[in-house]
């Protein structure tokens, strides 16, 4: 994949921009599902994600061969979520979303899917969705760097070497982001959790 | 159950939302139309302002170091080795003779009386040694009619003995003048 990825990149610096398709093409579901996570709804995450790639287009000179293109792409994509997070900021009646208020009302739908258990009852089913809301809500919660760790290595699942790489600081970093994450997220969600698993 | 198994179970039975069904060539058209108007990328190299600076202290830093230990050499306190070559410098540069040769018996001589000389002198202006102070001291109390002090641990005796030697001193230099 990276042997690819580079001589795509090599391409597009010789001067063939249509190579750079292969890289979107490729790319483009992690991009958006990263952009969902930190923004709540697909329509600004697409968008969003999109512009990240466009501003690595317009980088890629500066691109190092020693790095890895997803690892760059993840960072613009972070990047881009905190500038559409200034902006909704800034408006004043901005749609809802993360940047949103602090109730789990105000959580929208979550970003969790609902469990594809068929044997699992109506109550069940609605324990996990106000599960999911909650999750989602504590999550939103979180300050901004214990937020990203916790999302590129728990929902998107990158190694912590790579997830180091995207936030740019060491590993021990990480860890630490994403445990305080974790704490966090045990007193939020205590009155959910039980020695039986999760719902 | 700790948390951190509990809420990766749930993470993995409750993955992230899926996005909703578009095509993923009409997502790339997308973002192709928007790069087709930029201008195609070239590689540029790494800046020189971060190169040029390590670079250049370098040479910098060697040189820093080379003047030091000379100017180091040149110093008036270096090491002895260094000021005897100095002085032996100064002392050709102005025609003086060095050290006597070691088989010229005759300048050893001369060096030697200059040492027994320089001793006298220094013998001359040496303090008195503790005994004759102790003589000076004995001699000035018989003139008293003082007997010694009984030992180290009487501590008022010695006051006394110096305001009577200031007197005494002082009565000198009256008759003196």
């Amino acid at each position: 994949m990276a042997d690819c990825d580079a001589e795509a990149i090599r391409a597009v610096l010789n001067g063939d921009a249509e190579r750079y398709a292969e890289l979107v093409d490729r790319y483009q579901g992690p991009a958006l599902r990263l952009a969902f996570s930190f923004l709540g709804n697909y329509e600004d995450a697409r968008d969003v994600s999109q512009e990240a790639f466009v501003s690595a287009y317009q980088a890629l000179g500066r691109f190092r061969a020693s790095a890895k293109f997803s690892t760059w792409l993840y960072r613009i994509v972070i990047n881009e979520c905190k500038d559409a997070y200034k902006r909704r900021a800034r408006q004043p009646m901005a749609a809802s979303g993360l940047g949103g208020p602090d109730s789990e009302e105000d959580a929208g739908d979550g970003l969790f899917a609902d469990a594809a258990d068929p044997g699992a009852g109506p109550g069940d089913q609605l324990v996990a969705r106000e599960l999911s809301l909650a999750l989602s809500a504590a999550i939103r919660d979180l300050p901004a760097q214990q937020q990203t760790a916790f999302f590129l290595h728990h929902v998107h699942g990158l190694p912590l070497e790579e997830a180091a790489g995207v936030m740019g600081c060491r590993v021990g970093t990480v860890k630490a982001h994403v445990f305080r994450a974790t704490e966090r997220l045990r007193v939020r969600l205590a009155r959910w959790v039980n020695e039986e698993g999760p719902p | 159950m700790d948390f951190a198994t509990w809420l990766r179970r749930w993470l993995l039975r409750h993955p992230l939302k899926e996005p909703p069904a578009a095509p993923r060539a009409t997502y790339t058209a997308e973002v192709m139309r928007q790069v087709s108007a930029l201008h195609v990328p070239s590689l540029t190299p790494a800046p020189r302002w971060l190169a040029w600076p390590r670079l250049a202290l370098v040479p910098l830093a060697a040189g820093a170091v080379v003047l030091i230990l000379v100017g180091r050499s040149h110093l008036p306190g270096g090491s002895p080795a260094g000021q005897i070559t100095a002085d032996a410098e100064v002392l050709t540069a102005l025609g003086q003779p060095l050290l006597p040769e070691p088989g010229s018996a005759g300048g050893l001589e001369e060096l030697a009386q200059e040492l027994e000389l320089a001793d006298a002198l220094v013998l001359a202006e040496a303090p008195p040694t503790d005994e004759e102070w102790v003589a000076e001291t004995l001699h000035l109390l018989e003139e008293l009619d003082e007997e010694p002090a009984a030992g180290p641990s009487d501590t008022a005796v010695p006051d006394e003995w110096l305001e009577e030697l200031e007197l005494l001193d002082e009565g000198e230099l009256g008759a003196s003048s």
